[in-house]
């Protein structure tokens, strides 16, 4: 029993972990609190069930067309809306309203081109349940756990590794330097963007299959995701990680031992009770501001 | 200071027509779903204004303001159902209870930065829904049945024109006491608050009492407007209190434009319209709305009032022109 629940909770907790981590690189590289990142994650889910479900092309195309299609998408949202914004002077919560409204307009967007009918993703192996250690797992879960990892690793090699993920730290760090050092800031926050609506296609192209997809999967979802970026300390992007592990095992403890319907209030409650008193979460000094 | 003159006289002008127009609108409308529909949009004026109070004055947004709704309403439901208490005491108990709500949140959550309040009220709205879900007592599912709206043992409900008037009496008082708390030295010191915390600070004002101040009026506010709607709807169902329904407040104070007395009556005068006449089509719903907040906040931050601001303005600055004319015609100068 506790066995399977922590290998559910761990499952679990990559994925929350993962949409943290789309919340995290926004907010680090550009103070953003980012709410559509959960519109993101269904319109990729949407998108991915109709290149996989419907044109029937293999898994893994669907799943490239779709991170390539997220990433335009993200450069576009940043090149198109936020940094306009940006340039009228528009910030602090007003920034925050921006990203509302722009999940409220691609929610509306997805119910009218899919339409409101939940759709079932078809699952991707032929096998339906996976015994591990006496936990019964549908494939897709498993599947999700490595795609999480690899997405985490990927993301962390790029950003420590490469130069232009360097150049986007830089650039979270302070703009203005970053750019006297000669790094590209307006691609930096191009970039970031994109990077962030790739994070949220993994997230969608794996939950698509699990929950099915609904115009509530990103919004549901995301706010555990969210969670667990707050809970591991906003912008660091391990943190979302950890905080996204701990989520995930509280959730399915919660949920094997107390009241299954009880999980996602004890998941709000923790929440709440973490920002009300170690805002900064666990690895982060940013989030208190008054006296 | 002559254009100003007349901007004021305007504006009486057009409040007095406004205010006309609410009086007699049950002599216009015999419809009593539209009567109920008039005295839910007087209901929002007021949650709306509540929320106006945190985030135009005070600085602090909260996404999560349906929550005190839901405890404005489950309050009074069971103080009515089970201890008997009459209707207008039970609901202002409720925006009580409410208001402690808000406070004990602020205690912890007013030091936080905008964003992480934000999330913090939305963590707490969604407890609050899944508090209430899970609590097989308050039957969230199937509803339960609340007492009518009714004053000294009068079923005002039974005819929509008495709510609609009771509704009204009550929005007006609640736009008066606004007005009042604004004009006073807490508004003050909410505004100084919103402008820049630390010279608030270092002019003596207790910056965390006057933002849990600032969250307690507010949710007081929204408790009343949550109570009154569940005696005038006499049904609780826990769907109402969904935590992106409080997202419905902030599009009304973004609309009708914060930091104002009428702009969230305006914003959510026609939210309700617009959210009536698109019931059936939700996608449009959202892309409208989203695309109002979007678009407003990119040309129209001030919102509607802004607008109207200008416009009257210009009105003004020509009926004193034309005034002068006249002024100077008769060679009197007048002051």
């Amino acid at each position: 029993m506790l066995k399977s629940l922590i290998i559910v909770g761990l499952i679990m907790g990559s994925i929350y972990g993962l949409i943290g981590l789309g919340y995290s690189v926004i907010y680090r590289a550009s103070g953003i609190m980012n709410l559509a990142q959960g519109e993101l994650i269904t319109l990729s889910a949407f998108l991915g069930y109709t290149f996989f479900g419907v044109c029937g092309l293999p898994y893994g195309v669907a799943l490239i067309l779709t991170v390539v299609i997220m990433f335009v998408l993200g450069v576009m949202i940043q090149k198109g809306l936020v940094s306009r914004y940006q340039k009228r002077g528009v910030t602090g919560v007003y920034m925050l309203l921006i990203t509302f409204g722009l999940s409220r307009v691609i929610n509306g967007g997805e119910a009218l081109i899919f339409g409101s009918n939940a759709k079932r993703f078809p699952s991707i192996f032929n096998v339906s349940t996976v015994n591990i250690m006496g936990a019964h797992l549908q494939p897709e879960r498993i599947m999700c756990l490595f795609l999480a990892l690899i997405s985490m690793l990927l993301v962390h090699l790029f950003m420590t590794r490469t130069k232009t993920g360097i150049g986007m730290q830089a650039c979270a760090m302070h703009s203005k330097a970053a750019e006297a050092c000669g790094i590209d800031v307006v691609k930096s926050n191009g970039l970031t963007w994109g990077l962030a609506s790739v994070v949220a296609a993994m997230c969608g192209m794996m939950l698509g299959p699990i929950y099915g997809v609904t115009l509530m999967l990103g919004a549901n979802l995301s706010q555990m995701g969210f969670a667990s970026s707050v809970a591991g300390g906003m912008g660091n992007i391990y943190g979302a990680m950890v905080g996204g592990i701990i989520i995930g095992l509280i959730e399915s403890l919660v949920g094997g031992y107390v009241n299954s319907t009880w999980k996602s209030m004890i998941a709000y409650l923790i929440l709440f009770l973490i920002l009300a008193v170690r805002p900064t979460g666990l690895f982060n000094e940013q989030a208190v501001r008054d006296v | 200071m002559k254009g100003n003159m007349t901007v004021k006289k305007l504006n009486r002008i057009i409040l007095l027509v406004l205010g006309v127009i609410a009086v007699i609108l049950p002599l216009l409308i015999t419809n009593s779903y539209r009567l109920y529909f008039f005295s839910f949009v007087g209901i929002y004026v007021v949650a709306a204004s509540g929320l106006d109070i945190l985030f135009g004055y005070a600085g602090m947004i909260s996404f999560g303001h349906i929550a005190y709704y839901a405890i404005g309403a489950y309050v009074t439901t069971l103080l009515t159902s089970y201890a008997g208490l009459p209707v207008m005491a039970s609901i202002l108990i409720a925006a009580a209870v409410a208001a402690a709500a808000g406070a004990l949140v602020a205690l912890p959550c007013s030091k936080l930065k905008f964003q992480f309040l934000a999330l913090a009220s939305i963590a707490f709205a969604n407890f609050i829904y899944q508090l209430i879900c899970n609590i097989e007592f308050l039957q969230p599912y199937r509803g339960m049945k609340v007492e009518p709206l009714s004053i000294f043992g009068v079923n005002l409900n039974s005819d929509y024109r008495y709510t609609y008037y009771f509704i009204l009496v009550w929005v007006v008082i609640a736009l008066l006491a606004k007005h009042m708390i604004v004009k006073s030295k807490i508004g003050r010191a909410f505004m100084a608050c919103r402008d820049n915390t630390r010279s608030a600070d270092g002019m003596g004002i207790n910056v965390r009492k006057y933002k849990v101040m600032a969250f307690a009026i507010s949710t007081f506010y929204v408790g009343f407007a949550g109570a009154c709607a569940a005696h005038l709807n006499e049904l609780v169902v826990c769907n109402t209190y969904v935590q992106a329904n409080s997202f419905n407040y902030v599009i009304m104070c973004i609309f009708g434009g914060v930091n104002t007395i009428f702009g969230p009556v305006i914003g959510a005068v026609v939210f309700q319209f617009i959210n009536e006449a698109l019931a059936s089509a939700t996608a449009w719903r959202d892309i409208i709305f989203g695309g109002i907040v979007m678009l407003f906040i990119a040309f129209l931050p001030g919102g509607c009032m802004s607008a109207l601001r200008g416009l009257e303005e210009k009105l003004a600055a020509r009926f004193s022109l034309g005034k002068k004319e006249a002024a100077s015609k008769g060679g009197k100068k007048d002051d």
